[in-house]
């Protein structure tokens, strides 16, 4: 523990002398590390080598001053390092000092047979963990070798050796000492080096770990994708197996429908059978439909077509369903719109989606599918706005509307307010056309609904998945105003359909 | 009495279908796949053929185009009856040489409207 905690503190201390650019690299990083380690704590070790020289030698003179100073000197390159930053040069210009120092204590102290000679081992150990792997810097320091290595050579031969002043017994203790400080010199870089090593791995294995999990979540992606195109795909093949025996129950009980003449109980029933058949059959349509749209699978088409015909039809659909709901349904259409490029089957179905949602929902109402120029853009489009003056959507339960499955609370008992997938089905039909879908609404104020079409549908296709949310605005009251206008210039009318919706 | 070809696989749709049409005064000939069908436009000889176009084997495309391709039958009015009210089935059933197309299950009103549509065109084209 106390060891960790010396060795934490030298890290901080040595790491305050590296410059942020070689911080940046890992392997950098670990490198300036193990040098400034070793220029740190070496001197402490080195010198005490000539500090036996001192104490034992009775001439002390330039030769271990030389050598003090030469150890000391080492202690200059973390500052160094700092301001400069020039790591290989200062590893080239230290592992010079380190050749110098070495040499000259054996020159002096016994040549070849000095008890400094094992220092010589601590050259190429430092020399080449300060370089690391960089090959060039390696072939560097090997030519530094060499060179000093004959000039050493040289001076040998050049002068006669010097007499060593030291007794025997002193030298035997400077042997000691200094392979034991050598020893211990290897030793502290060995276990450094260890430590350095030992948190890369550790590292290495973080980052294992990591990309094991990326893996992971990447296959749960991919897992989650095929499966959910599976479910596509079984809810697609099953709504077609609904289908057929669904049309058996319709057709069957219109074929005894026509028989039952005279019965009006036996008529009632049957018609009963019919309609539910006939709701269930849409409500298989609108899941083989959204399923067919998740899949990928839908099909889309374009031509040129007569939005206001198109809304007019609509409305015409669902002129029965808003009677029996005492509300008024009218169709506006401003007039030289023209003709728009989109896929007319589909647009129809957005339509007839978002009136049969406002007649569902609205009582004693008005429903007004007007269509006309869209304003407020630069390029040229169309807006089919279906707005009512029914219960209205709370903003917060709008996003959900538009993308679950969802009914309106209090409508949960109304089994004729359909499964909720007529919103979600325009929008994502919206989506698939190139429409843009949005919608208002304001509690007890009523709701309203507008697709945008480009009139060259191509150009939007690009912008798929938007649709929007905005907060009421004019829209909302003008259509209340609106509604209040009607009922003042008919009143005869709006009283016979209130009275039918009591009935 | 004016005879039709209703093309058609499942029991219960050619079933439901024909017994309506025989309240309606037509002679229902039934064939219940693309081989039957072309067989049946030229023996039975009828005024009209309802196609089912899914009819596994042969499809009702096919076999439209085999009768279309058979100058005894050629002249013989097709609608054809898609699962799916798709623009691309559309486009086929104009493609091959159908006259009109509809979409199951039938509204039977408008089949029928369609029905006597078809009829009408091909009396004026022979006259």
């Amino acid at each position: 523990m106390a060891l960790s905690n010396y060795l934490d503190q030298l890290t901080r201390f040595s790491d305050w002398f590296i410059p942020v650019d070689i911080a940046a690299n890992r392997e950098q990083r670990e490198k300036a590390r193990l040098f400034l380690y070793s220029h740190i704590c070496g001197p402490f070790i080195g010198a005490t080598v000539p500090l036996v020289i001192w104490l034992f030698d009775d001439a002390t003179d330039f030769r271990v001053a030389t050598l003090f100073a030469s150890i000391f000197a080492f202690w200059i390159f973390p500052p160094l390092l700092k301001t400069f930053g020039r790591y290989y040069l200062l590893s080239i210009i230290s592992v010079q000092n380190l050749i110098f120092t070495i040499l000259w204590s054996c020159y002096f102290y016994g040549g070849l047979s000095s008890p400094n000679v094992a220092w010589m081992l601590v050259i190429p150990l430092l020399s080449f963990m300060y370089v690391g792997s960089s090959a060039r810097m390696r072939g560097v320091l090997i030519a530094q070798f060499l060179v000093n290595g004959l000039i050493y050579y040289i001076l040998c031969n050049a002068f006669t050796s010097p007499t060593v002043t030291l007794a025997t017994p002193a030298l035997e203790v400077l042997g000691v000492v200094s392979t034991a400080a050598a020893c211990a010199y290897t030793t502290m870089m060995a276990l450094l080096y260890a430590n350095a090593l030992a948190s890369q791995v550790e590292l290495q294995s973080a980052v294992e770990r990591h990309l094991a999990t990326a893996a992971d979540l990447l296959a749960a992606t991919e897992d989650a994708r095929r499966s959910s195109t599976a479910k596509s795909d079984f809810i697609a093949r099953m709504s077609h197996e609904l289908r057929t025996p669904l049309n058996a129950i319709i057709g069957y009980s219109e074929i005894l429908l026509d028989d039952s003449e005279g019965d009006p109980v036996e008529s009632r029933d049957l018609d009963r059978i019919r309609l539910a058949g006939k709701h269930l059959l849409k409500l298989v349509n609108r899941i083989l439909d959204l399923s067919r749209i998740e899949a990928g699978r839908m099909e889309k088409s374009t031509e040129w077509t007569d939005c206001g015909q198109l809304a007019q039809s609509v409305v015409d659909d669902f002129a029965s369903l808003a009677a029996k709901n005492g509300d008024r349904i009218v169709c506006t259409v401003e007039p030289g719109l023209g003709l728009v490029s989109t896929d007319a089957l589909k647009l129809k179905q957005i339509i007839g989606n978002l009136v049969e949602n406002a007649a569902q929902f609205t009582r004693n109402g008005e429903i007004v599918v007007s269509v006309e120029r869209a304003v407020g853009t630069s390029d040229d489009a169309v807006r089919i706005a279906v707005r009512d003056n029914g219960p209205g959507i709370a903003p917060d339960r709008l996003p959900q509307v538009l993308n679950n499955f969802d009914v309106l609370d209090d409508d949960r008992e109304n089994p004729e307010a359909g499964a909720g997938l007529g919103l979600p089905l325009a929008r994502r039909l919206c989506d698939l056309i190139g429409a843009k879908l949005s919608i208002e609404s304001k509690i007890g104020k009523g709701t309203a609904a507008f697709v945008r079409l480009s009139r060259n549908s191509d150009a939007t296709q690009g912008e798929d998945g938007e649709f929007g949310i905005a907060p009421p605005s004019q829209d909302i009251e003008a259509l209340v105003d609106l509604a209040a206008a009607m009922r003042a210039t008919q009143p005869q009318r709006s009283h016979e359909n209130d009275q039918a919706a009591v009935g | 009495m004016t005879k039709l070809l209703l093309v058609e696989d499942n029991e219960n749709n050619r079933d439901m279908l024909s017994r309506r049409l025989i309240r309606q005064g037509f002679e229902i000939a039934f064939a219940i796949d693309g081989p039957e069908a072309i067989a049946g436009a030229a023996s039975e000889k009828p005024d009209l053929i309802l196609m089912d176009v899914a009819l596994g084997a042969m499809n009702g495309w096919e076999a439209t185009l085999a009768i279309k391709a058979n100058p005894a039958t050629a002249a013989i009015p097709v609608i054809a009856l898609t699962a799916h009210a798709l623009a691309t089935d559309r486009v086929r059933s104009v493609e091959v040489g159908c006259i009109d197309y509809d979409t199951k299950p039938v509204d039977f009103p408008r089949l029928l409207g369609k029905i006597h549509a078809a009829l009408a065109h091909a009396k004026e084209a022979q006259s």
